[in-house]
């Protein structure tokens, strides 16, 4: 009850003419660029990092909130309509909404992909508004040696998660704790690794690293598919002839209802995100009956990972307000943005900033609603925004590279590390390499490395502290089952395989 | 077996980095203080080890990965542009280089007529001037030859 009394609390802090406004602005820049084949949400919400600045923490967070939300919407557009994901949780979406548009039905399968969005993003707000605080209260149990483990097991799957080759997601997870350690101690506040260089006495500056890690990176990588022809759906859309038949809305109501709940379980669990969720939706309901075989346009099929991604993008906030732990590189550069305003995500946010806390989840509320309300008033305009030739996006997104690199420190030492990271995400793109956990470990260096330095302090520099609590023997036992999986499943897979040939 | 390219330069490199946050760490900042405890190069060092092991594996198994790593001249452009960019700024400020790399870019390697290529500018530099410079007030650079004529 007292949740859902913060929650109206929170619905007045965000009715503001600035907040709605702001909400209103994330929520159309979302959908365009989810929608956008090859900008992505990563990129997307690190390119609109700086307009944020003029704006106070609660209005900033707001709009990088309904920016992240209305991009799961958006990247369901590129997927349905030219097969090519917007986004990576999109990739499951696609499987059953181009066969559906190339059946006639392009509008239809927009629209299944919103309602079930819509209906999996309530379940996870909803969840969200009881397991936030709940798990807030778990984490006030926390001393810093269960909060260095906990850090420790998020980052190994996260790390297991988004890459195929553990070695390489271990490799850059790794890399983003270095490149986090260069400018001044967390807790001593003198100069480290700085290497004589003044300008990395302050660090390596969050934003223009975000920008060319993801963006500018990405901006290189889009030279090559420049002008390949994309086919799109010849029949003009309208808002009518897209109409679901109450048919169409009682097949996709129980499945977005249970892979909503699912996706919020996956988006709780810190270091996962929409992707693991969209994947998981969508292989349980091959466990379920579809009127169509998925994979042929089945409206349950694009109901159950549209409905998980967007249940699990709510979810991850729990974790993510909580305990300060993003399940996705997304969610990384919310936790930088928040960082940036001052504000420290992590058990006391919901206990200090009350305001901010509650105010960001009814945000999502809300968001969910004009995000559902833009992406059907768009409908008719989508075919358009989707015939933005990519050579033209290639110079206009690196003029906004440069200016939002240089916005953040007003000096050109943010424009070059924009252009190193955006180098080397280049070259780790083509050396097969996950960019996202080196954010996501960036991110939470800081907050690990100062509750490990703690908790050594504490035990005059015994190991055992690690091992004093329930908790913490927890998170390092699914620490080492993480790590041990990938051998684990290479024996099982050896062992099957030797039993049929016998 | 694949041959060595980047998908052994980038573990190398990264290795190489390792070495050097090592003997940084440890020549300035040492391991262990035996009254404060861990110093600020505790963990970058312990980090720095381990991932310089990994470096090696990966090193190691990466002749066993056989997916493609292919690169484009197209690609370099882009970067090739970026460095451009960095250099005009000294020279006529940040805003103006952009101008000019949109003009550059859009006419000589997409070939687009004229009016796409002026109705693109006006609109990327009313974005830019409008957001950037009026409302969020952000004083971009204005090069050498504007400081020597202002």
């Amino acid at each position: 009850m007292e949740n859902l009394q913060m929650l109206l609390s929170g619905f007045g802090t965000v009715f503001t003419p600035m907040n709605l406004g702001v909400c209103l602005l994330g929520a159309i820049l979302g959908l365009i660029v989810g929608a956008m084949p090859g900008i992505g949400s990563l990129a997307g919400c690190a390119l609109l990092l700086p307009l944020t600045y003029k704006f106070d923490p609660t209005a900033a967070i707001i709009m990088l909130g309904a920016l992240y939300y209305s991009n799961m919407y958006g990247g369901a557009f590129s997927a349905i309509l030219l097969n090519i994901p917007g986004d990576s949780p999109a990739v499951m979406t696609a499987l059953d909404g181009y066969p559906m548009a190339k059946k006639g039905q392009p509008g239809q399968a927009l629209m299944t992909a919103n309602f079930s969005s819509c209906i999996g993003g309530f379940i996870g707000m909803i969840i969200l508004t009881f397991t936030g605080p709940a798990l807030a209260n778990v984490g006030l149990k926390f001393g810093p040696a269960e909060m260095a483990a906990l850090m420790i097991m998020a980052l190994t799957s996260i790390g297991w998660l988004l890459g195929d080759d553990p070695i390489k997601g271990t490799i850059t997870t790794l890399l983003g704790f270095l490149l986090a350690a260069i400018g001044m101690d967390t807790l001593s506040g003198s100069p480290r690794f700085n290497f004589g260089n003044i300008y990395l006495m302050g660090g390596i500056s969050f934003v223009p690293f975000v920008i060319g890690t993801v963006g500018f990176s990405q901006v290189i990588g889009l030279m090559v598919d420049r002008y390949k022809e994309t086919e799109l759906p010849k029949d003009k859309l309208t808002l009518r002839g897209s109409m679901l038949t109450g048919h169409q809305f009682r097949r996709l109501l129980p499945v977005a209802i249970r892979s909503g709940f699912l996706g919020t379980f996956v988006g709780v669990l810190p270091g996962s995100g929409a992707t693991t969720a969209a994947f998981l939706g969508y292989a349980a309901q091959k466990g379920f009956k579809s009127e169509e075989p998925l994979g042929t346009g089945a409206v349950e099929g694009i109901a159950a990972c549209e409905a998980a991604n967007n249940a699990a993008a709510a979810g991850s906030f729990a974790p993510l307000l909580a305990l300060g732990i993003p399940g996705s590189g997304t969610g990384a550069v919310l936790l930088g943005g928040l960082m940036m305003w001052g504000l420290n995500p992590g058990p006391l946010l919901f206990t200090n900033s009350p305001d901010f806390a509650w105010g960001l989840i009814a945000s999502l509320f809300i968001a969910n609603v004009i995000a559902l309300a833009i992406a059907l008033g768009v409908i008719p305009f989508i075919v358009k925004i989707l015939a933005v030739p990519v050579k033209y996006m290639i110079p206009a997104i690196t003029v906004i590279c440069f200016v939002g690199a240089y916005s953040t420190s007003n000096s050109m030492y943010g424009v070059v590390i924009m252009v190193i990271f955006g180098i080397v995400g280049y070259l780790f793109n083509k050396a097969h390499i996950p960019l996202a956990p080196m954010l996501l470990s960036f991110v939470l260096a800081p907050i690990f490395e100062s509750n490990l330095r703690k908790a050594f302090i504490m035990s005059q520099g015994s190991v055992s502290i690690f091992f004093s609590s329930t908790l913490s023997c927890v998170f390092l036992g699914i620490t080492l089952l993480l790590i041990l999986a990938p051998t684990i499943k290479k024996i099982v897979r050896k062992v099957k395989a030797s039993k049929t040939q016998a | 077996m694949s041959k060595f390219g980047v998908k052994q330069i980038v573990p190398l490199a990264i290795a190489a980095i390792c070495v050097l946050f090592i003997y940084t760490g440890l020549t300035k900042f040492g391991f262990w203080d035996a009254t404060s405890g861990p110093t600020p190069a505790f963990v970058p060092t312990i980090i720095s080890v381990v991932l310089f092991v990994i470096c090696v594996l990966g090193f190691i198994t990466s002749f066993k990965d056989t997916k493609e790593s292919k690169f484009y001249k197209e690609e370099f452009l882009v970067i090739g542009a970026a460095v451009l960019i960095i250099a005009a700024t000294f020279l006529i400020g940040l805003l103006p280089s952009l101008a000019v790399f949109l003009v550059l870019w859009l006419k000589l390697v997409e070939k687009t007529p004229w009016k796409t290529t002026i109705i693109i500018l006006l609109f990327l530099m009313a974005l830019v001037i409008g957001v950037f410079v009026l409302w969020l007030g952000v004083p971009f650079p204005e090069g050498l030859i504007m400081d020597l004529i202002g």
